[in-house]
């Protein structure tokens, strides 16, 4: 593993074309997005800007966000916005379908395996080219492979996808062939954006780390892809991208794609409201619920392929001596004890209320998108919120209760206060925990939240000084790097529950070389089961992912997976292509679920019913909350003055 | 011997009068400035709601398991002022929260003052070098911005409800300390003092029996004022999401309305009763910290 395996926060979205940070915020960026809240609400409408466009003047699409790009580099960025914008300005050898994100020709049109499974052809399309005009070639897409081989920085991000292979080679124009040292069933799934060979041979091994492609001297940056970067640095609040007219699956509907980034989510929405923007990604699921009366507006909660998770330490050791390391309660190190626990949470009280109803129950570690690979318990041991189930699991392993009124270990010992830890830059782990607190209570086991920065519950799980934690996975369209992360080689890594289980590992390296799909899920399965008995994972939620835009200007979003998915940041940058203006969206070419297709749009709008109602709520909230602030800021007057004039009078 | 005995009891009968009186007066004085009634008032209704927050409101009104409204319900006769999005009564929340914002807000002054009063004190008293670099150090203290002080500290300290505590507590001392110092270098050159010099009284003695008797009310003045500012500050660090992520205080009650989008949804009974509670309990601070001031300040009483 890489040098970015340390950091999981990192890994997390590395492998998951991070969604990660979607529930976090840093939270000293607070004070301006209340600053700015502050004077959205002094000054009403002064911002707003004319939305009615003429005819000939450009389509601009612009897009809210809350997360920065934090480096344009494809071989550097590790943030989801990071990788949206490389959709946009590369292309990739495979890409994800739109329905269930299996793998489908993007550069490569068509590409087979030889018997054995280690050589892979790949038909490479012609007539590609780069924005400057040179052609894209065979040659770029080795060329790109060959850099990730390499080692160095450019390793970091993608090495894991050409794990096993030994040489990538470009015999011609048209072909790429992909030589490995043993089967890999995670193959064609090779999400690494291709960069120019001409422009990138400038750029030495050590001069990556400080390669911003970004544009010079007004010159875009060269891509293949459906836009070009015209104006925007990493770490900036826009980014501007224009069209490319000449892209090989058909120029975009919209001239400029304009992403804007903000600080928290409720100005977000105020501006989507006010129209300044046209989609606003990433927003609550009480958000999405009170827009749907909006005039104008769709919202909806898409379905994200990942899931949150309460883990627990299983059994942290010291990697070079193999003894136990950390201070994990003896209670959690039995498979016995973790396995109750999962009846004691109710999962629909979770969903309802700390995640807003936004996303689904959880069950295990391969979320339901991925339909072919998810392992379905039982029915009489499908996890259901049970107490009475959980306290007699917990009393036939002998966790019976003392004469104290709490649990005891097998041994007779007490169990002590068991530490749940959650990420203290994250409402929705915090708020689990408490939940988690409160259910332990109930079936008589003693606890307490404990909250750390996410880097340092990193630090605190590498040393394995914890009993349980909180935290998500984004789950890749193939299971294997999700799986991987549970098994024994991972222990210090990525694992983050200290799971190690012989018979799981043997399973993973099975299926890992497996090169029949049925067989795969099947074995796929089976680790789950395992996983399910073992409970090293208590799978809380499948999340999902509040969008809104305006559908009075925009439509044809297709969903990914469709359907159900999200709009944006999807794998891929399909949507960027089908999105047009609403008045130009007849049937959206046939998509039969994106939004505001003509077939379709006669529900999406007719909500509208409840609108004034929420209008004069907020209209409410707003004056109460300029009032308070008025107050506040009179108050703190009056102190300051008296104190003034005050300490005058004192000296 | 007996006759001694009985001056020294009724000199100690005479300082106890004396006292009384002083109240009594002070009293009075206070009793004349409504507004440093109005706020006394106000503060007592807010200390009885804190402590009596588990008779009027039962605990497991803030367990979330145990939540029985919906999501951000507006209010209604079971919920008066609607409920949290976990179906919490907004009106438990704020109960308990004014424990929390209350305890922080005195506790923090009370830190506050310590420092500030010993550094007042000691840089008054003894002056020299001493002195210099301990008014030094308050003067440094205070031209630091103090929120970004506060938030870097908290940040380092970790979140729980002494760090917030602590935080507050020593990021709001230098004011405190000038006021000390400037009141302590006027005493020092007052006549009786020169004779309690001359008489033999060491610094110990000085300090004990006359400065700081002499600069007391100043403090006691100064700490309703304070405790206004750390109870604001406790409010706007619990919003930055410094807080104890695991007490409700108001603050932390406004972090949480902001964060599920209280004010898209209009969920207003979520941000303003917090809001409300804080600009109270906060001009009444204040407006008995004046009032306080004006009794206790002979130069600003005599002045009316």
């Amino acid at each position: 593993m890489g040098l970015a395996s340390r950091d999981r926060g990192t890994g997390r979205l590395l492998n998951g074309l991070g969604l990660g940070h979607r529930r976090q915020r840093t939270r000293l960026v607070r004070v301006t997005a209340a600053l700015a809240l502050f004077a959205a609400m002094v000054l009403p409408g002064a911002l707003v800007m004319p939305a009615q466009a003429a005819e000939d003047d450009p389509v601009t699409f612009s897009v809210a966000l809350t997360n920065e790009v934090d480096s344009f580099n494809p071989f550097l960025g590790i943030e989801a916005t990071s990788f949206e914008m490389w959709a946009l300005t590369y292309d990739y050898l495979i890409g994800y379908s739109m329905t269930d994100m299996a793998p489908q020709p993007a550069l490569a049109t068509e590409w087979e395996t030889s018997d054995d499974g280690l050589v892979w052809t790949f038909k490479i399309r012609e007539g590609v080219m780069w924005s400057d005009g040179e052609p894209l070639t065979a040659r770029d897409i080795a060329y790109t492979f060959n850099r990730v081989l390499d080692g160095g920085p450019e390793a970091a991000t993608w090495s894991s996808y050409l794990v096993g292979v030994e040489s990538v080679e470009a015999p011609d124009d048209t072909t790429v062939v992909l030589t490995s040292k043993k089967p890999n069933a995670v193959l064609p799934l090779l999400p690494i954006p291709i960069v120019p060979e001409h422009i990138w041979k400038d750029v030495s091994e050590k001069d990556v780390k400080s390669y911003s492609a970004e544009p010079t001297d007004g010159q875009p940056v060269v891509g293949s892809g459906p836009f070009r970067l015209v104006e925007g640095t990493a770490g900036g609040s826009t980014y501007r991208f224009e069209a490319n007219p000449e892209y090989w699956k058909g120029a975009p509907h919209v001239d400029e794609v304009v992403f804007r980034v903000y600080k928290s989510e409720d100005p977000m929405v105020q501006a989507l409201i006010k129209g300044e923007i046209d989609f606003a990604e990433g927003i609550s699921a009480l958000q999405v619920q009170s827009l749907e009366g909006e005039e104008g507006i769709t919202a909806h909660n898409g379905d994200s392929p990942g899931f949150d998770e309460i883990a627990f330490n299983t059994g942290s050791v010291d990697l070079e001596t193999g003894k136990p390391m950390g201070d994990p309660n003896p209670a959690v190190l039995d498979a016995a004890f973790r396995f109750a626990l999962n009846f004691a949470i109710d999962r629909e009280t979770i969903i309802r209320t700390v995640y807003q109803g936004g996303g689904k129950p959880g069950q295990n570690i391969i979320p339901p998108a991925y339909g072919d690979y998810v392992w379905e318990p039982p029915e009489e041991d499908a996890y259901a919120y049970d107490p009475d189930r959980a306290a007699q699991l917990l009393d036939d392993a002998g966790y019976t209760v003392g004469d104290d009124g709490f649990r005891t270990l097998p041994s007779g010992e007490p169990i002590g206060k068991l530490r749940l830890a959650a990420r203290s830059d994250s409402t929705t782990s915090v708020d689990v925990m408490q939940f988690f607190q409160e259910w332990l209570a109930d079936i008589d086991i003693d606890s307490e939240v404990e909250t750390y920065e996410s880097s340092k519950l990193t630090d605190v799980i590498l040393e394995g000084n914890f009993d349980t934690f909180e935290w998500g996975w984004y789950v890749e369209p193939d299971p294997d790097s999700m799986l991987s992360y549970l098994t024994c080689d991972q222990l210090g890594n990525w694992s983050d529950s200290w799971y190690c289980n012989e018979e799981y590992d043997d399973l993973y390296q099975q299926q890992h070389v497996e090169m029949d799909d049925a067989a795969r899920a099947e074995l796929v399965k089976q680790m789950q089961e395992i996983l399910y008995r073992d409970a090293p994972y208590l799978v809380t939620a499948y999340s999902s992912i509040g969008e809104a835009f305006r559908s009075d200007r925009f439509a044809c979003f297709q969903p990914q997976p469709d359907p159900g998915g999200i709009w944006l940041i999807q794998y891929g940058s399909q949507n960027y292509l089908n999105v047009r203006p609403a008045d130009e969206a007849g049937d959206c070419d046939g998509l039969e679920n994106a939004v505001g297709a003509s077939t379709a749009s006669g529900g999406s709008g007719a909500s509208s019913g409840g609108g004034s109602d929420d209008e004069g709520l907020s209209t409410g909230a707003m004056v109460g909350i300029g009032a308070l602030a008025g107050l506040a800021v009179v108050g703190g007057a009056i102190v300051l003055m008296r104190r003034r004039a005050t300490v005058d009078d004192r000296e | 011997m007996s006759t001694a005995s009985a001056t020294r009891e009724s000199a100690r009968a005479l300082a106890r009068d004396r006292r009384r009186q002083a109240w009594s007066r002070n009293w009075r004085t206070f009793r004349s400035h409504r507004s440093g009634l109005i706020g006394l008032a106000i503060l007592t209704g807010f200390a009885v709601v804190a402590v009596l927050a588990p008779l009027i409101a039962p605990a497991e009104g803030l367990e979330v398991t145990k939540a029985t409204g919906g999501v951000l319900e507006p209010p209604s006769s079971e919920y008066w002022l609607g409920t949290d999005d976990k179906g919490r009564s907004v009106l438990t929340l704020l109960i308990w929260g004014a424990r929390i914002s209350l305890f922080v807000g005195l506790a923090a002054t009370v830190i506050s003052m310590v420092i500030g009063t010993l550094i007042g004190l000691t840089s008054g008293y003894f002056g020299g070098w001493a002195g210099a670099i301990l008014f030094r150090v308050t003067e440094w203290f205070l031209v630091i911005p103090f929120l970004p002080l506060a938030i870097v500290m908290a940040t380092v300290l970790g979140r729980s409800l002494l760090n917030i505590v602590i935080v507050i507590g020593v990021t709001s001392w230098p004011g405190t300390a000038l006021l000390i110092r400037a009141q302590t270098l006027t005493i020092r050159e007052r006549p009786y003092l020169e004779r309690a010099r001359v008489l033999g009284a060491g610094p110990s003695h000085q300090i004990r029996r006359h400065i700081l008797p002499n600069v007391m009310p100043m403090v006691f003045a100064n700490t309703t004022l304070t405790v206004a500012v750390a109870i604001l500050t406790e409010t706007t660090l619990s919003f930055l999401g410094l807080g104890d992520p695991t007490r409700v205080s108001w603050g932390s009650m406004l972090d949480d309305a902001f964060s599920v989008g209280a004010i898209t949804t209009g969920a207003w009974w979520f941000i303003v009763p917090p809001g409300v509670c804080v600009v109270l309990v906060v001009l009444s601070f204040t407006l008995v910290g004046q009032a306080l001031e004006e009794v206790l300040n002979p130069r600003l009483g005599a002045g009316r």
